[in-house]
């Protein structure tokens, strides 16, 4: 089929079964085929948007195999370690499983890799490094602008619901940001495989010092307003911010997007 | 006889343990000076008092509250139903609130303590209404009763899992709920339980006189003069609203109800006023001992649901019960005199049956509704893997079903309850989470493992009933509860791996590989060649044990080797279809529904009927929600629910005798 060899490097045909790798595509200016659970990254993710005809390829877990076949891509981007195996996805089209949370527990590190092995397999370097150079930039101002801070550890935290919350910490993609701002993370405590641990409210008690920074949506109800919350040593000081919804498990523009929320939440100038 | 544990002196003991544990809690937040002060007036500007004042002290309150009501409402449902085993767990009361708070929760931004409560009402009335409804066709038989409780759970379960599945993220508060937790952030809970209490309790116990009474047979209450249906659904719709409201506060909390009625009876609580009394006192030590086992290991490993808990106790409290169990739990309803009066020629029937498979087989080995321009030859490269393990999965469990079904004389009878399913589950989630997700080999392996654990554990209480098949189903609708409350702690984990995990325990098809494949049909094949070596069993046992003894067969042995026989097929399909599919049950069922006669070739039948059934299901999941795929095993559990609650209706009056 001549036609299709002709018009195959004007855009490569890319489908990928992971937001954070969705986003590095994205931030290279390259847009995705096809991402799994597209429509729920528009609420999740949010920036950068996917464009709206982007095809949806089922479960990130577990992604339509047939349906993959039948788009013919020319490349997968997959993460190690986490749903269908890089050998099947293999059979269907050339495909690169890149690790972001694995046993090294760096994703910021994991993540730039990763943008500049999807940019070179894109054949899109030059965006990759204007790219990067543009970020680290950024990251250095937020972390020269940070030394105005008042230096409070903070305590990253988002609810499950009004009794249980997630706690970022080491291993975590926020932690990794805040190392690189020069801030320092309250949370010394165990956290999982993907950087937070799962715990009650009196965890939050435990670190006096630390300034409270919740993730929306906050707690349901009138929470906030009860005597247990308002006892809490940062509550009772006035240490707590809130800053917008950013995904957790994703990839260097997320990271990027969670150093300019928390820089606008920390009121850094 | 003297006992050396009375009621009284065995609730001494637990609240000095339970309250013990307590204060070594509190005492890790505060010194014991301060403890006065934390109880009634504690300071606002330290934290540790006000989270014993505002935290432990209302957590404390609702694990009695909740544990007493579970309990008093438990020993009603047993004391109506006349079966020990009834409880908010086994009547599917649970997990009716729980798929109805799951769906609200996905309807709504956000759900207020009273949008839960009406949630939960409905939910829980609607699956007592379902199984009440459809045992009293039955007479409520007790096993009648608690096989339709386990089918409304599985498939309200199957439902909540489904949504899970999808929406995993969304749903994290809910299954927080789901799994127990009884953290608490102020006295509203405990607020809101003591008054439901107050007004419910009472209202109960204007009951107690016809309730005691109703504990009699029914020839007897009858004869003095009660209406017996219209008291027992009052009664019945009392005690459920007390459960649901309650369930709607502190989340899902089984067995606590069995536990405590049991406890109460051995300790030698006689009348109902006694049973009521004490079983509700022991209940609401029995839920905060566990607590606070919960809360002091909490600093050490981590805060586990309080649910969770007891879920793991009661289950292996209700497999030791088993053992001991009154013989009146095992007056099955079975078939006596069941037999189909049409018994046409059935020379068309396996043909037929054969072509329907056939035609099943190349419509889902063909079609192109959603995926475009595969080439025909790649499309069957990417499912013949699929299409055949679904079919041997499906003659596996068919086959299972129909020796399950005539053993134990029960057309209900399924090889899914018999645990081995749950445990292979269970095996499965064991796996990734101490393995991870790096290799497909390692679910299969924990899968196998689980089903040989549970199906061992399963054999060693059924050994001691002569191999009697309903202690075994009563085993799995344990091991199936306790999966539940795994797959509800996995879920409110957070864990980024959860829906995958949850896709694992489904069994899916979509996943299956060459090999896999070949060895479904393998073993498949395999069953269907030594099927005929259990022929002569197959069609003698089912006359009766005094029958087996005569014509020269062991009884008990003859269905132990039954036994082990199917629950290696099931163990084996669970692994690819997962554990709630009821093929095993609605196969053999379509297949005397259409006059096959003799065991023998109902067993051959259903053996088609069973993997074309699977194979349809393979494909509906394929289709229904393109291009999201649903496990087969999840479609035909949502067929297979429904069409054995319609079984139970249109023969309940014809095929049990009451």
């Amino acid at each position: 089929m001549p036609a299709k060899v002709v018009a195959a490097p004007a855009a490569p045909r890319i489908a990928v079964l992971d937001w954070g790798w969705a986003e590095s595509l994205l931030a290279l200016g390259i847009q995705p085929m096809a991402v799994a659970e597209a429509p729920l990254y528009s609420d999740r993710v949010v920036v950068p948007a996917l464009p709206r005809d982007t095809i949806d390829l089922g479960l990130r877990s577990w992604p339509n195999m047939e349906l993959l076949r039948s788009l013919k891509p020319d490349l997968i981007l997959s993460q190690a370690g986490y749903g269908v195996s890089q050998a099947r996805l293999d059979e269907i089209a050339p495909t690169l499983a890149l690790p972001l949370y694995s046993a090294e527990r760096k994703p910021l590190v994991a993540a730039e890799r990763a943008l500049k092995d999807i940019a070179t397999r894109a054949g899109r370097q030059q965006a990759a490094i204007d790219y990067l150079q543009h970020s680290h930039a950024r990251l250095e101002t937020i972390g020269a602008e940070a030394k105005t801070y008042d230096g409070r550890p903070l305590l990253i935290i988002k609810f499950t619901d009004d009794r249980v919350i997630d706690i970022y910490g080491a291993g975590g993609l926020f932690d990794d940001v805040l190392k690189r701002l020069g801030i320092a993370n309250a949370w010394d405590g165990a956290t999982n495989n993907w950087g937070f641990a799962t715990t009650g409210l009196d965890a939050i008690a435990r670190y006096p010092e630390a300034r409270l920074i919740i993730i929306e949506p906050g707690p349901p109800g009138p929470f906030l307003q009860s005597a247990l919350w308002r006892s809490l040593p940062a509550v009772r000081n006035g240490h707590v911010s809130t800053i917008p919804p950013t995904w957790v498990f994703g990839a260097f523009p997320s990271a990027m997007r969670f150093a300019e929320v928390i820089r606008e939440g920390l009121g850094i100038t | 006889m003297t006992r050396i544990f009375t009621p009284a002196r065995l609730s001494v003991l637990m609240a000095l343990a339970a309250f013990g544990l307590y204060a070594v809690a509190i005492l890790g937040y505060i010194p014991p000076a301060d403890l006065q002060a934390s109880l009634l007036n504690p300071d606002t500007a330290s934290f540790a008092q006000i989270y014993v004042h505002y935290s432990l002290m209302p957590r404390m309150l609702v694990a009695l509250f909740a544990g007493a009501a579970l309990a008093f409402a438990g020993t009603i449902f047993q004391q109506l139903l006349k079966n020990p085993l009834a409880e908010p767990s086994t009547l599917g009361i649970l997990s009716g609130a729980q798929l109805a708070i799951t769906l609200l929760t996905l309807s709504m931004a956000t759900v207020s303590a009273f949008q839960r409560d009406i949630a939960a009402l409905a939910g829980g009335l609607a699956a007592v209404a379902i199984v009440s409804g459809l045992a009293r066709k039955a007479g409520f038989a007790p096993m009648t009763l608690l096989l339709c409780g386990m089918v409304i759970s599985f498939s309200a379960g199957s439902a909540s899992v489904i949504l899970a599945l999808f929406h995993h993220e969304y749903l994290r508060g809910v299954f927080v709920w789901g799994s127990g937790s009884l953290i608490q952030n102020d006295y509203s809970n405990a607020l809101a339980l003591a008054v439901r209490l107050v007004i419910l309790v009472p209202l109960l116990m204007l009951f107690q006189r016809p309730l005691a009474i109703a504990g009699l047979d029914d020839a007897n209450a009858r004869s003095l003069g009660l209406s017996l249906i219209s008291m027992r659904a009052i009664i019945l719709f009392i005690a459920t609203i007390l459960t649901a409201l309650v369930v709607a506060r502190v989340g899902v909390i089984a067995f606590v109800g069995l536990a405590a009625g049991q406890v109460a009876r051995m300790t030698g609580a006689r009348t109902l006023k006694e049973r009521l009394f004490w079983g509700a006192l022991i209940g609401a030590l029995l839920l905060l001992l566990a607590d606070g086992i919960v809360l002091v290991s909490a600093p050490v490993i981590g805060e586990i649901p309080t649910g969770t808990i007891t879920a793991i106790a009661g289950s292996a409290l209700m497999l030791a019960l088993l053992k001991s169990a009154p013989r009146s739990i095992e007056q099955l309803a079975n078939l006596d005199g069941y037999n189909p009066a049409s018994q046409t020629s059935s020379r068309v029937l396996v043909p037929a049956c054969l072509a329907i498979l056939v035609f099943v087989v190349i419509l889902s080995l063909t079609e192109q509704i959603f995926a475009h321009g595969i080439e025909p030859w790649t499309l069957f490269e990417g499912r013949w893997p699929r299409v055949l393990t679904a079919a041997g999965a499906g003659a596996m469990l068919a086959m299972a079903g129909a020796i399950t079904q005539a053993i134990t004389r029960n057309p209900m009878a399924s090889p899914e309850g018999l645990g081995v399913s749950g445990g292979a589950g269970l095996g499965i989630i064991a796996a990734f989470l101490f393995g991870g997700m790096a290799s497909p080999l390692l679910p299969l392996a924990g899968g196998i493992l689980g089903a040989i654990l549970s199906f061992s554990l399963v054999l060693a209480v059924a050994r001691r009933r002569s191999y009697a098949a309903e202690p075994v189903l009563l085993g799995g609708i344990a091991i199936g509860a306790l999966s539940t409350a795994i797959i509800s702690l996995i879920v409110a984990s957070g864990d980024p791996r959860a829906s995958y995990i949850l896709a694992w325990t489904m069994g899916p098809t979509f996943r299956a590989t060459g090999i896999v494949a070949l060895i479904a049909t393998f073993f498949a094949l395999m069953a269907l060649a030594l099927s005929p070596l259990f022929r002569r069993w197959i069609d003698v046992l089912p006359l009766g044990d005094g029958t087996a003894r005569a014509l020269g067969i062991n009884p008990g042995r003859s269905r132990g080797v039954l036994l082990i026989f199917v629950a290696t097929l099931t163990g084996i399909a669970t692994l690819v279809v997962g554990p709630l599919s009821f093929v095993g049950m609605m196969a053999p069922h379509i297949a005397r529904m259409a006059s096959a006669r003799g065991q023998t070739r109902i067993m051959l039948t259903s053996t088609a009927i069973g993997a074309a059934l699977m194979i349809a299901a393979d494909w509906l999941g394929r289709t229904a929600d393109f291009p999201y795929e649903i496990p087969a095993g999840v479609i035909a559990a949502f067929i297979g629910g429904p069409y054995f609650l319609w079984v139970i209706r249109s023969n309940g009056k014809t095929m049990f005798r009451s």
